[in-house]
């Protein structure tokens, strides 16, 4: 509860995010840092779940894709800085399995490795889900990680994705009767 | 698993996060970054700013439309009203709709009057005044004293000048001078009383 007001005071009282954006495009590394703070997990998590869920993998590609962003920042004009973001995290996937990891490599079921602080927090019905994600195709995991596991619009998701809001939604409904055959 | 459960469990994955040494790295990393330009403003800030700039620009200008519309004469807004109606005026062509609107420029100072004029039995003294008509007087006064000095100064020199023709000529009947003034009435109650102030 406490936290919950916490984190709606600093909601009220933080720069707008376009500031931010602006500030960090002028070089303030500051902003720069506050926007890391806001996209960290989001970034993380769909990286974890695109690189079948190694967490080392994840935090490396993540920290990729906070320097390209830091880079690239003075290429970013209009629209959604989270949908941007999400693209450089995106090319930083592909990038990362046409580099270094064999295709093979990426149905391979490494639940194990995750962390035992992990294990413990998540319940063993959610590490089955975690586990049937895998057996998905690339673009269904993809799919579930920005609409049901990072709450993002279906909008936004096009926006990342180049496709349109129909195709979204009926990739969601596929990937959703997908995993709960992987389930059953 | 029905739909909502596997919705629900997919919404508790949102406990997947990155581990601390991650963030520790990034502040290193970001703290070792090349540092940028310091540019001005960027164009898409501009554009924001004269947008804002813009719709200020359009509320401010709707106001003061509205506040010249219900506008009347002293009013600070009515020469707005008064310069839109004539710029009316000066576009319209049909003689009728000219009149029209003269009328409304018309209408707003004439319709005040009967409340800014007094009725004739009414005494209006404003309280400003009195100090001001009190000098006027004096400086009245003032002057009436002057021109009768000089009207009879200029009689008793006229006098004095028919005296001394009379005894040169002998002539009584023909007057060299006609007065243009009447003589000073004698006996006469001065109109004001004047003092040597």
């Amino acid at each position: 509860m406490r936290s919950l007001m916490q984190k709606r005071f600093q909601k009220l009282f933080s720069l707008p995010e376009w500031v931010l954006v602006q500030k960090a495009q002028r070089g303030s590394k500051e902003a720069f840092g506050k926007l890391y703070e806001l996209y960290v997990e989001k970034i993380y998590r769909y990286i974890f779940f695109r690189v079948n869920q190694d967490k080392h993998t994840a935090e490396d590609i993540t920290e990729v894709v906070f320097i390209r962003a830091w880079e690239k920042l003075h290429m970013f004009r209009k629209g959604s800085f989270q949908a941007w973001l999400y693209t450089i995290a995106r090319n930083a996937v592909i990038d990362h399995y046409r580099s270094d990891k064999p295709t093979a490599m990426l149905h391979e079921n490494i639940a194990e490795e995750t962390d035992h602080e992990e294990k413990v927090f998540l319940s063993i019905e959610v590490e089955k889900v975690m586990k049937s994600m895998q057996k998905l195709t690339e673009e269904q995991q993809e799919i579930i990680t920005l609409k049901f596991i990072n709450d993002m619009s279906n909008k936004e998701i096009a926006k990342i994705l180049k496709k349109k809001e129909d195709a979204i939604r009926a990739l969601q409904y596929r990937a959703l009767q997908a995993l709960r055959e992987e389930l059953s | 698993m029905k739909q909502e459960e596997l919705i629900q469990s997919l919404q508790h994955l949102q406990a997947v996060k990155p581990s601390s040494s991650l963030h520790k790295r990034m502040k290193t990393v970001l703290m070792s970054l090349p540092e940028k330009k310091q540019g001005g403003y960027s164009f898409f800030f501009a554009t924001r700013i004269g947008v804002m700039a813009l719709l200020l620009l359009i509320v401010v200008g709707l106001g003061t439309a509205v506040a010249a519309q219900n506008s009347y004469p002293g009013n600070p807004f009515f020469p707005i009203k008064k310069a839109f109606i004539q710029a009316q005026i000066a576009t319209t062509k049909n003689p009728s709709q000219k009149a029209l609107l003269e009328k409304e420029i018309a209408e707003p100072t004439l319709s005040p009057m009967p409340t800014i004029v007094p009725k004739p039995t009414q005494k209006v003294e404003p309280s400003g005044v009195s100090h001001g008509s009190d000098s006027l007087e004096h400086k009245f006064k003032h002057v009436i004293h002057k021109t009768l000095q000089t009207f009879r100064h200029e009689e008793r020199k006229n006098d004095e000048d028919q005296q001394s023709s009379e005894h040169d000529s002998g002539d009584h009947s023909e007057k060299k001078h006609d007065n243009l003034l009447p003589p000073f009435p004698t006996g006469v109650p001065p109109i004001f009383q004047l003092d040597d102030r």
